[in-house]
């Protein structure tokens, strides 16, 4: 499933509605759609407000994949790439952010089971996100 | 994607073979509906309500569904009556024609009380 | 998500892959976005009906329920009504005259088939509703639902 909105606060809440009702559908036990909602919104936020500035006509793309562990989640947006990271995936942590961001940056790795951020050349900035079914369930190679 | 979760029970009531259906009335909801249906009808069932439980979705399939019962509930001269609908289905229940076949009423009790009057008079 | 955006619409777009269930995921996405624009649940509850019965019929119908074939769900949000677009690709062509149909449950009860009442539900739940039919493009359908504000009094 691929959701587009604009770069437009507000529209981050029918993302959160639309994935939670994947997620639901998905069978992911009720306190695990809690932990995507938050994730969700605040990766939604930031790409909406720091990767495409606020500017409606930019737009947020937000992926989601399933299989029997984990529900993954990415979140695309449209901002200038950084020019240091010719495409590979960086580490959350070494980003240079913005205080605020930083903060919903926390919340997202905190709640997530995985979380990799990759500057895409196509689409801007990407940041994938994992949920396993069974956050018990360790360590996922794939 | 999980399909449509559908709970079917049957209980009797005074008379009344009352069919919980929880849960979602789709394409998926077929054969759970088809064979209570058919279960209290082998047991001779005259009256017959559908008690709806938390339905935010029922759609044309799930319709033509209970317009399939209602064809047999005619044809066995039983009574339908269905209860628990929210506004929206009630509204759509009366377009579709399917509330001249089966009365709506808002709760299992009232539906109950009505079958009962029906019975004395008869 | 107001006028104060400077734009005067806004689009949001879904695809789904062509997979009973996934109707849900769109009617629950229209509800949550018309909500937040000011709809009447019971508004509501009709769009959901609506976009249900769209979806599904471009999953079973439309895209004869090829998982591969995506289903693309337009919103675009005005300040005084909500557009709601549902295009499959094609696989089957829906008849024209499908569209018109008036169904009738005395016509049911006789027919093995008792099914046929999503196009009219669509027609009979939104404000204005358009079928369109391009060979190897698909279907499409386009729903309008007005949001109809109480009147501002002046003193």
């Amino acid at each position: 499933m691929q959701l587009i909105i604009p770069s437009v606060l507000g529209y981050e809440v029918v993302v959160r509605d639309a994935v939670a009702s994947f997620a639901q559908r998905y069978g992911l036990p009720p306190d695990r759609i809690e932990d995507v909602k938050t994730v969700l919104c605040e990766a939604c936020t930031n790409a909406i407000e720091h990767g495409n500035g606020s500017d409606p006509h930019r737009r947020v793309r937000v992926c989601c994949t399933v299989d029997e562990q984990s529900l993954v989640i990415a979140v695309c947006d449209e901002g200038e790439l950084p020019p240091t990271l010719p495409g590979k995936p960086v580490e959350w942590c070494s980003m240079p952010y913005p205080s605020r961001r930083g903060l919903g940056l926390k919340l997202i790795v905190a709640l997530s089971d995985e979380v990799s951020i990759a500057a895409d050349p196509t689409f801007g900035t990407c940041i994938r996100l994992v949920f396993y079914r069974d956050p018990r369930s360790g360590i996922h190679t794939s | 994607m999980l399909e449509d979760e559908l709970t079917v029970n049957i209980r009797h009531r005074d008379g009344v073979a009352v069919i919980d259906l929880i849960g979602d009335v789709t394409t998926f909801a077929e054969e759970k509906i088809n064979n209570a249906y058919r279960q209290v009808t082998d047991k001779g069932a005259r009256y017959i309500l559908f008690n709806f439980r938390q339905n935010d979705y029922i759609n044309s399939a799930g319709i033509a569904i209970l317009i399939g019962i209602v064809t047999e509930v005619n044809q066995n001269g039983q009574r339908l009556a269905v209860s628990g609908l929210s506004p929206h289905f009630q509204k759509i229940f009366r377009m579709v024609g399917l509330a001249q076949y089966a009365e709506i009423y808002q709760t299992e009790d009232e539906a109950i009380s009505a079958f009962k009057r029906l019975n004395t008079i008869n | 998500m107001s006028e104060a955006d400077g734009a005067t619409e806004q689009i949001i777009e879904m695809r789904l892959p062509s997979r009973l269930g996934y109707e849900r995921i769109a009617m629950d996405t229209a509800a949550s976005l018309a909500r937040r624009m000011g709809f009447t649940p019971e508004r509501i509850d009709a769009l959901r009906t609506a976009i249900g019965e769209a979806v599904t019929n471009a999953i079973e119908h439309g895209n004869q329920a090829d998982a591969a074939m995506k289903v693309v769900v337009v919103l675009t949000i005005r300040t005084d009504e909500l557009i709601i677009s549902v295009a499959d690709q094609g696989r089957k062509v829906l008849d024209p005259a499908q569209t018109f149909l008036q169904p009738r449950i005395t016509d049911a009860f006789q027919r093995a088939d008792k099914g046929g009442w999503g196009i009219w539900l669509i027609r009979e739940l939104m404000d204005e509703v358009e079928f369109s039919f391009a060979p190897g493009s698909g279907n499409q359908v386009r729903m309008v639902v007005h949001l109809e504000r109480p009147p501002v009094i002046k003193p």
